[in-house]
């Protein structure tokens, strides 16, 4: 801690921050711009200028900018004397000399963080007589607004997408006064993270697009914290709705995990809830029927035994609902074989270690991924392993005594001091570009030097069946060997046991090799990447067994069985369940999304007896996941469900009331998860915390709920909220902020609308030292110590000319975000990837359209040097089921094939933007009478 | 070389490309590698890249840009921002000759004014433009350190000092860029 | 004992052809590099510290001193870069041009020298584009030294190597700062880097780095060929040395003269002539367009950096621009600060919005529809671009011939705005 003095006013303030994070720590208002918590600083902007003097009698001082400065011990600096209030006051003037002053039409407005810096710094006369410079604004596709005329050229834009983010299309364009931020020309911004342009830029320059389609200013929304759906990572989100439906997404702080930014599949996927697709009434035999209707209640009283097939797109208590209706051993995760030892495996290891956070990640030394990849199945990682790669660099600069906030400076120096990113796997990314040593194999080989490294590391490792080490292993070796804190990642996207037992056995090499060392603490960390938002949650719900895929399938021909299924919108997930129906008695389906193609899903097959029960989604009900920590997040509604839906668990509960079955004596939310809680008991204490005190949804900026819908009725209405809840629907409870273990449900402080306001939340942004990541890790240790042996199966090599390994796109290989449009427009098509150079030798082009062997699926050809050669990576939406593991013959489409595809291709991006459209109407329409059944308890 | 794409919307995000072994002509490649081994990374080669074609093609096309950011290895985007941040690197068309007129202090105070007003009135064109048949174009310049002989210019990259209104219509006359 | 050679600059200079690589060492040229070379490298840093030469390039910083922070020995960084900066824009600068085209040669002995004194292995000439000439006979002579071996590896059979390469700026003014120079020289936009770190420690492709004026450059041969000692010799006033002065303006012959440090600026204008018949001397700025202006009264100051100092200037690159009564001061200022706010980088606050504004301001008092409001105005802005609220000195440059102009022509600016138009036009 240093001692410094502040207008004369002592503080204590930890010591290696700049001056400007001391004040904002200190919840002192000292407006600023170019600065951001996670990016370091550059004085660009030069709006947080103090006055620093020499000592207690020195009383004119000089100025500086406070970003640029380290507190040092018994430092003297003013804040809120006349030189620098004048200056600050003049630097706003200065910056809105060519600003539009369009607030009025400009999507930020109401939580412009320029707007609240204007009013802080005491700008409020226009000065500047001469002409405003006005610039073309582009079209950067349909995630993102550009409005360059509201830019006050701070920098934050390009230093987040180029420095941070790693992309490329977007730079500081021309010079002096006429700086540009854009593209070269029009054009969808490629970076998966673009979208947090929207909350990095300080002003309007980019803007949210869906949302400022269907624009509402920030204190009419309601937001609920909840959690992403679209990956394992489980970042922290805010959900705002207004009139009944939802609007955008926006990134809640999570220290730990998030941090400041999303990635786009989560800030866009959320859409998928006003999806046409959704189902919203109950179907019988793909009729509109009721619950009570006799068929529906003859079929949901069916004597014959139940099976249960649970989802990792639904909830923890969902699942644990069905699993209790059915019984454990009626109870499947609708995992294949494959996916099933892999979940084995992956419980087993969480089982022994805990896994990293992306806080923690951000430490490392030294990373080596293990054919995972992180870039397409959790971006929010690859974007944390990116930050990893500068801390040698930071370290260096720390004994130039140049703080390691000093962002220009790290860059700097970064090339000459890297940290080493070894990726061993196939496909290109932008992790796979970063790395210092890069094996192109496929997922067996990645496995196989895995255990050869561990082996190496600790004798106590088992061997894999090839044990040659070359001078790459080596080098691997000695970097492990070397690095404080080596991190090894490793995952799903490879569909291979074989990895998640390598991975583990690195990690116990390195806890092995620390003890001969006898090195204080253990600091590697290890980081496995489940493929869905609650995969882990059945982890946690099959670790006490229960009914494999297979099994299912001879249970069905055995005997009479019914289904009762908790829905996946995935298409293979409805090819396989077509696969079951015909061997099942009774098929009861609790539906969120119908299928992509949406007349299945209603009329169904024909065959009788088949009920659908519309299911609420994650924003209009309670609900948990289990993230790849195996730690358990639990999300908030933002609106009441729609239609007829109801929360899975709550027509289980309604299901189990006409069984008699004991499940029928849960009530409400509560008293499911004290269920929960009884069998699993590490849960109760997130419930306790989760539950304890309520918590606010609206800022206490908004003068009571009568406003919100004022122009309807200005009696009180009963605002939507689940029973037992543990949050209102309102302004009361304890707000935002108040405590720490309170989730945000918004973000605004006194003075500070926009999300820039998470600092009066915050002290510091991932500090030197981690604080303890709070939360309940539910999966937990079983056995301690636990080598995992190399599995004759694992070897196994097809004997077709091709072998097929799976790839994975972030817009695309997560199927509920498909059904959100903004992303389905970006929806990347099916792609093979082979080999360049044997590509060139077969006459093979990139773009040709190919399929494999009498597999209807058509392909884009890509070639990268970077893919084994005789192997496929083979990418296709999650809308599309593809599932062949090898293949003999890659075929070139014929020119029919070719003709319709380009014309399918036409026809579905044409079906998008009419969607876009209708849903655009709908809304809108909305708007202009909101629906009186949106109020409650009105008459 | 990968054949021409049959799908057009295959890939709508990315940046436009052009292989530079297709566009640039081996002089300029051989130059801008020179320059590149004079370098520790190769984008740090482009400015000198930028002159080395605009030299070659006056000005710097979209296609030119597209090809040196090919060639360094750099995103054309990237390389827009360097382009457009020099004086003397022209991201438009420019006229077979380049005039730059000094017009800062010395020059100022030996009255260019007067040199730039001949100028616009004889060329018919304004600061920025071209002339219709393409000959001339005229931009201004700052100091070009010839202040000991000012007022002063730059034509085609050679300094020409100590003008007056009989000497820069010789000069004209010599490029017979003059719009009668 | 005989008389030190008091213009040590130009004995070399010819413009028209200048020495090849024989004729300038005929006459003792890479004298001064062939004794460095016999020291170890502390000991030309010491002679150059004991010249207590200062920079030429404006801001007068001791060249000895600023090549201590280079980390030298065994455990140093093993590539290091010397750069000359010959990007030469200030307004009314031209000093540096007269030295390359003159005595290509001269420049190329001092980077030999300086790159040995650093242990820099690697170094470039950094031009502004619009001298060609100076390109041409640069290039001519690195290849000439680099065929006489005095570039290259192991120079005179030493452990000593240098590549020196030349290369040449798409323009930009803010290039001329040394950080600045840095990042154009790496390809990219020339914006300033924050210091800490200096470039000595972390500078081109982030390795120690020294940057020098070119003149400051042309200095060392004589230093190494005569000793430190008898470089401070040559004045007798405070600073040491010799310096080119030039003068433009409405004089009689504008130009260049190498003369001892500390020469006045009367002596300088008595050398071109005077001002032209008719003229009056109305004020001058030292240094170039960045420099406060001073009065005719001021013409017997030493052209040394403190004594400028003193009277309220900066000595700067040491060319006088003379303004004359036939000029309208206001008009002066407005030219200058349009030069500056067109050159401003774009990267910090003060400066990228500040110039403008100041510019847009003085155009409408120009003309005439200036208001007594647009005086506080500017005098609002001068505080607001000075020292120490700007990235870089680009912008506190700026403000200086603007704050001095409305101190000593006040009246001027009040003309324009009583009579609303510039009583110097007619």
């Amino acid at each position: 801690m240093a001692k410094i003095f502040i207008d004369k006013q002592q503080y204590n303030v930890k010591d290696g921050q700049n001056l400007l994070q001391a004040c904002l720590s200190l919840k002192l208002d000292l407006p600023y711009f170019c600065w951001h918590p996670a990016m370091g600083s550059v004085g660009a902007c030069r709006q947080c200028a103090m006055t620093q003097y020499q000592d207690e009698n020195d009383s004119r001082g000089r100025m500086i900018v406070a970003c640029m400065t380290p507190v040092s011990e018994g430092m003297h600096v003013s804040m809120n004397q006349a030189p620098e209030k004048e200056f600050r006051d003049m630097v706003i003037g200065a910056l809105m000399t060519h600003h539009p002053h369009d607030c009025p039409v400009c999507a930020e407005g109401g939580e412009c963080h320029l707007q609240d810096m204007t009013v802080m710094a005491g700008h409020h006369e226009r000065q500047y007589k001469g002409k405003k410079t006005t610039f073309k604004n582009q079209d950067l596709g349909p995630l993102v607004k550009h409005e360059m005329n509201r830019c006050i050229s701070c920098y934050r834009c390009e230093r987040f997408y180029k420095d941070y983010a790693g992309g490329t299309d977007l730079s500081a364009q021309a010079s002096k006064n006429n700086v540009y931020f854009g593209r070269q020309q029009d054009g969808v911004l490629q970076s998966e993270f673009a979208g947090n342009l929207v909350e990095v830029c300080p002003t309007g320059v980019f803007t949210d697009k869906p949302f400022g389609d269907h624009y509402s200013r920030k204190w009419d929304l309601q937001s609920a914290p909840s959690v992403c759906q679209h990956c394992s990572v489980g970042c922290n989100t805010s959900l705002s709705e207004r009139y009944g439906s939802v609007r955008r997404v926006t990134n809640r702080l999570n220290d730990h995990l998030n941090g400041y930014f999303l990635c786009d599949r989560g800030r866009y996927g959320f859409d998928f809830v006003n999806s046409e697709h959704r189902v919203k009434e109950v179907f019988l035999d793909g009729q509109a029927s009721t619950w009570s209707e006799p068929a529906a209640q003859v079929i949901l009283k069916d004597k014959s035994p139940w099976l249960g097939i649970g989802s990792a797109q639904a909830s923890l208590e969902d699942n644990f609902a069905l699993q209790q209706l059915v019984g454990v051993d009626n109870f499947c995760a609708n995992l294949d074989p494959q996916q099933e030892s892999l979940l084995a495996t992956h419980t087993a290891i969480l089982g022994q270690w805990s896994v990293a956070s992306l806080a923690e990640m951000e430490q490392a030394d030294a990373v080596l991924i293990l054919a995972e990849d992180v870039n397409n199945s959790a971006p929010r990682i690859a974007l944390s392993l990116r930050q990893a790669l500068m801390n040698n660099a930071k370290k260096q600069a720390e004994k130039l005594r140049v703080p390691s906030w000093q962002d220009a400076a790290v860059r700097a120096i970064l090339p000459h001091y890297p940290v080493p990113l070894a990726y061993l796997g196939y496909g290109e990314s932008d992790l796979s570009k970063q790395a210092s040593i890069r094996l192109v194999c496929d997922d067996k080989h990645a496995a196989e030097q895995g255990f050869l490294l561990a082996n190496l590391l600790s004798d106590k490792a088992p061997l894999p069946k090839a044990k040659k080490v070359d001078e790459q292993t080596q080098a691997l070796l000695d970097i492990l060997k070397n690095a404080k804190r080596p991190l090894i990642v490793t995952g799903w996207s490879a569909n291979n046991p074989a990895l998640l037992a390598a991975a583990n056995n690195l990690r116990k090499a390195l806890a092995e090799l620390n003890k001969e060392l006898n090195k204080q603490q253990d600091q590697a960390m290890l980081c496995i990447i489940p493929p869905e938002a609650n995969t882990l949650g059945l982890g946690l719900l099959m670790q006490h067994g229960g009914l494999s895929t297979e099994k299912i399938e001879q249970k069905l021909a055995e005997e009479k069985c019914n289904l009762l299924v908790l829905d996946h919108s995935k298409a293979a997930f409805s090819q396989q369940l077509a696969k079951l129906r015909p061997g099942a008695n009774k098929v009861v389906r609790l539906t969120q999304l119908g299928p992509p193609q949406k007349e299945t899903a209603n009329k169904g097959t024909g065959k009788k007896g088949e009920l659908c029960l519309p299911v609420s989604s994650f924003s209009e009900s309670s609900g948990s996941q289990l993230n790849y920590q195996g730690l358990i997040q639990s999300h908030i509604p933002a609106t009441k469900p729609s239609g007829q839906c109801m929360p899975g668990w709550q027509w289980l509960v309604n299901i189990a009331k006409l069984k008699e079955h004991e499940l029928a004596h849960i009530s409400d939310l509560g008293q499911l998860r004290d269920k929960l809680a009884a069998i699993y008991p590490q849960l109760s204490g997130h419930w306790q915390q989760h539950h304890q005190n309520q918590l606010a949804l609206q800022t206490p900026r908004v003068s009571g709920r009568t406003a919100m819908l004022a122009n309807q009725t200005v009696h009180e209405p009963k605002p939507f909220s689940e029973s037992a809840a543990p949050y209102k629907q309102s302004m009361e409870g304890s707000q935002a902020g108040q405590n720490d273990d309170q989730p945000l449900a918004y973000s605004w402080s006194p003075g500070w609308n926009s999300n820039q306001s998470n600092h009066k939340f915050k002290d510091e942004y991932r500090g030197t030292e981690l604080s303890e990541q709070q939360g309940q890790r539910c999966i937990l240790a079983t056995d301690k110590d636990q080598w995992f042996k190399w599995q004759a199966s694992w070897s196994k090599t097809t004997k077709a000319k091709w072998q097929v390994l799976p790839l994975h796109k972030v817009f695309g290989s997560d199927s509920l975000s498909l059904h959100a449009l903004p992303v389905a427009q970006l929806k990347a098509s099916a792609q093979l990837v082979i080999n360049a150079s044997q590509g060139q030798k077969l006459d093979l082009y990139a773009g040709q359209l190919v399929c494999c062997d009498n597999d209807s699926t058509i392909f884009q050809l890509a070639l990268s040097e970077q893919v084994p050669t005789n192997t496929l990576l083979s990418y296709v939406p999650a809308d599309l089921s593809f599932s062949l593991v090898s293949c003999d013959e890659l075929k070139v489409a014929s020119t029919e094939q070719i003709n319709a595809y380009g014309l399918q291709g036409k026809a579905s991006q044409e079906a998008l933007l009419n969607s876009k459209q209708k849903h655009q109407q709908t809304l809108l329409s909305q708007d202009q009478t909101i629906p009186i059944h949106f109020i409650e308890g009105v008459v | 070389m990968s054949k021409p794409i049959p799908i057009k919307h295959i890939d709508p995000l990315a940046e436009p490309r052009v292989d530079y072994r297709h566009y640039l002509s081996n002089k300029e490649i051989t130059a801008i590698e020179h320059e590149c081994a004079l370098y520790e990374s190769r984008p740090a080669a482009a400015i000198d890249a930028l002159q080395i074609v605009q030299g070659e093609r006056r000005w710097i096309s979209d296609d030119s840009l597209y090809a040196i950011a090919d060639m360094l290895g750099m995103s054309a985007t990237e390389l827009e921002g360097i382009a457009t941040f020099y004086n003397l690197i022209y991201r438009q068309p420019v006229g077979e000759h380049v005039i730059h007129l000094c017009d800062s202090i010395s020059c100022w105070l030996h009255d260019f004014q007067s040199i730039a007003d001949h100028l616009r009135k004889t060329l018919n064109i304004e600061f920025g433009q071209t002339t219709s048949d393409g000959k001339i174009t005229l931009l201004p310049n700052v100091c070009l350190g010839c202040c000991d002989k000012a007022p002063a210019l730059m034509l085609d990259g050679e300094l020409v000092e100590s003008l007056d209104i009989a000497s820069v219509d010789k000069l004209l006359q010599g490029l017979s860029g003059v719009q009668k | 004992m005989n008389k030190p050679n008091s213009q040590p600059l130009s004995t070399h200079l010819d413009l028209a052809n200048p020495q090849n690589l024989k004729a300038y060492q005929s006459t003792g040229g890479y004298a001064g590099f062939t004794n460095a070379l016999k020291m170890p490298p502390q000991e030309v840093q010491q002679q150059v510290s004991d010249s207590k030469l200062k920079g030429r390039g404006g801001a007068g910083f001791s060249t000895g001193m600023k090549w201590s922070f280079v980390p030298m020995g065994e455990d140093a960084p093993k590539n290091k870069y010397l750069v000359c900066n010959a990007d030469e824009m200030e307004p009314g600068t031209f000093k540096d041009r007269w030295l390359m085209e003159g005595s290509p040669h001269l420049l190329i002995e001092g980077m030999m020298i300086a790159a040995y004194a650093i242990g820099a292995n690697v170094a470039y000439i950094f031009l502004r584009g619009e001298y060609r000439l100076c390109a041409t006979r640069l290039q001519q002579a690195i290849d000439e030294a680099q065929a006489g071996g005095l570039l290259g590896d192991n120079i005179n059979g030493s452990e000593f190597s240098l590549q020196l390469h030349l290369h040449t700026s798409a323009g930009r003014y803010i290039c001329g700062e040394e950080t600045a120079l840095i990042n154009a020289l790496e390809g990219k936009r020339a914006n300033p880097r924050a210091k800490p770190p200096f470039p000595q420690v972390v500078g081109l492709f982030g390795r120690p780095t020294i940057v020098n004026n070119c003149e400051t450059l042309c200095n060392l041969p004589c230093i190494l060929k005569n000793g430190g000692k008898w470089y401070t010799e040559l004045s007798s006033g405070a600073d040491t040395g010799s310096k080119i002065y030039g003068i433009s303006g409405r004089v009689k012959n504008a130009g260049l003269w190498e003369r001892p440090m500390g020469t006045t600026a009367g002596e300088i204008l008595q050398l071109a002539g005077g001002m032209q018949d008719g003229l009056k001397l109305l004020g001058w700025l030292p240094g170039g367009a960045s420099t406060d202006f001073l009065m005719p009264e001021h013409l017997d100051v030493p052209m040394e950096y403190d004594a400028i100092a003193k009277a309220g200037s900066r000595m700067g690159t040491g060319l006088i621009i003379a303004l004359d009564d036939r000029h309208c001061p206001v008009g002066m200022i407005l030219n200058l600060l349009q030069f500056f706010a067109q050159e401003s980088c774009g990267w910090c606050t003060p400066c990228r919005d500040g110039l403008p504004w100041a510019v847009e301001i003085l155009t409408r008092i120009e003309v005439g529809q200036g208001s007594q409001d647009d005086i506080d105005a500017l005098q609002q802005l001068c505080s607001f671009m000075w020292l120490g609220k700007t990235f870089c000195a680009l912008a506190p440059g700026a403000v200086e011939p603007l704050r001095s102009g409305m101190k000593y022509f006040a009246d001027d600016f009040q003309q324009h705005i009583d009579h609303k138009g510039c009583p110097h036009r007619h």
